[in-house]
């Protein structure tokens, strides 16, 4: 089980980050901000993790990255989402929402409905 | 993004250092974090801990993002030349004109240099046809002192003692003289010029070539009162007697009584020279009967002795008075027929100092 529960992790990093790129492009710590930020530091992801997911995807051309200079003027590579990663969060979103739902309805049923 | 006018020679010149790029992208994210964590009253101890923990283990991820880099590094290589190719191609369809002109240029290009090569070839490096052992057929040159600038010089032309005397030494395995020229064959309309060369009877079987039809002539036939015998070329053959096989005992006519011809030098034969040669005379025979009085060139060819060094040879070449007491000679050397042609076009090209 472990295999899938990591593959599913995986996926899921892969939205989020992807998701985190959808306002314009930033470089990985801003990236890892706004996850922390947006899930209340929920989700525990390794930052390492999510270097490997932006340089993964980049290298599927779900990414383009490109140095550029930083709020405070250091220089920083930045993501930008490419017309496929757009394509890739709208397929990421709608199957992780169906089944999150899924597990939802799971979850919610009571012994009286079943 | 706008399009890189420039990734193609970027690409192949491949500047950008993928572990330097991960290196510092990992360092700017850590120092971001420990710089949020102390404004936010962590103490830079703490912080440097806690932002190395929020990332894991750095030389894991390092190790696994230049793996990741590398390799797409590579198939953007690849699509890259992939792109290059199409695109070459995709142009090349649209203007036929400009590619007809660019393969032209390289067409003649490479033309002109492998004709080129082909004349150096054939001019400085290789041996004329048909000789069977080229490194041991040398020619014969005569040195002495300029008698007016009193520096050593050498002369490729020899007088008929000089030549007697050297064929009569022994030093070789055998010598050759001959002289080239151009003779008048038949009369009236009927009449041609024909590039002819008299050899001495040593001649063909110094070179050791084969005739393609009939036989050479030999020493015994080359005699002031030997018959007068001709060995025609290959290409005289085929457009003045159409290949005829009937050639042998047919006459040439230079003015003084026919020439009987009893062979056909091999295709492409031209002795030790590369210029045309229609028609090969004993020497001896062609001297009693037709050359004019007067002086020609007389150039030499020799052989080596079995066992006998070439120094050995010119140096007892030397030895014998009769062409030493001549004032302008003081020995004879033998030089390569390679090395001759090479200097025959030197000196063409590059007239003597």
């Amino acid at each position: 089980m472990a295999g899938s529960t990591l593959q599913l992790l995986q996926g899921t990093l892969d939205v989020l980050v992807l998701k985190a790129l959808i306002f314009g492009p930033q470089h990985g710590y801003a990236v890892a901000r706004w996850i922390r930020d947006t899930t209340d530091g929920a989700l525990e992801i390794e930052e390492g993790a999510l270097y490997t997911a932006l340089h993964r995807m980049e290298k599927r051309r779900w990414l383009a990255s490109q140095w550029g200079v930083s709020e405070n003027n250091r220089r920083a590579k930045f993501y930008a989402l490419t017309e496929e990663g757009r394509q890739q969060l709208a397929v990421g979103e709608r199957s992780w929402t169906l089944y999150a739902e899924a597990v939802f309805k799971v979850l919610r049923t009571t012994e009286a409905n079943a | 993004m706008t399009r890189d006018r420039f990734a193609g020679v970027r690409r192949v010149l491949r500047v950008r250092d993928v572990e330097g790029d991960i290196d510092e992208e990992i360092a700017f994210h850590l120092e971001q974090t420990v710089e949020e964590l102390i404004a936010a009253g962590v103490p830079p101890g703490r912080a440097r801990e806690e932002a190395d923990r929020r990332f894991g283990n750095r030389i894991h991820y390092r190790k696994e993002l230049t793996r990741l880099d590398r390799s797409a590094a590579t198939r953007r290589r690849w699509e890259g030349w992939w792109q290059d190719a199409r695109l070459a191609a995709r142009r090349m369809v649209r203007s036929p004109g400009l590619t007809a002109a660019i393969v032209l240029t390289f067409a003649l290009g490479i033309g002109a240099n492998a004709t080129m090569f082909g004349i150096i070839d054939r001019l400085l490096l290789r041996a004329p046809e048909h000789i069977v052992e080229p490194g041991s057929v040398k020619r014969l040159v005569s040195q002495y002192m300029d008698p007016v600038s009193g520096a050593p010089d050498i002369d490729v032309v020899m007088t008929y003692p000089d030549f007697i005397d050297l064929a009569g030494m022994g030093s070789f395995s055998a010598v050759a003289g001959y002289s080239g020229m151009r003779l008048t064959v038949g009369d009236g309309e009927g009449a041609r010029q024909m590039a002819a060369r008299v050899v001495t009877g040593g001649f063909f079987g110094l070179l050791g070539a084969t005739p393609a039809h009939g036989r050479f002539f030999g020493p015994e036939e080359d005699r002031v009162d030997g018959e007068p015998v001709a060995v025609i070329s290959r290409g005289l053959w085929r457009d003045q007697y159409g290949d005829d096989p009937a050639v042998i005992g047919r006459t040439l006519d230079f003015g003084s009584g026919p020439f009987t011809i009893v062979g056909v030098a091999p295709q492409d034969f031209t002795g030790v020279d590369l210029d045309r040669v229609d028609v090969w005379l004993p020497m001896h025979v062609a001297l009693s009967r037709i050359l004019p009085p007067g002086t020609w060139e007389l150039r030499t060819r020799a052989g080596t002795s079995t066992g006998s060094t070439w120094w050995a040879a010119s140096r007892r070449g030397c030895a014998p008075r009769p062409w030493r007491r001549r004032p302008r000679r003081s020995s004879a050397t033998a030089v390569r027929t390679r090395d001759r042609t090479i200097r025959h076009a030197r000196h063409r090209y590059w007239p003597r100092r």
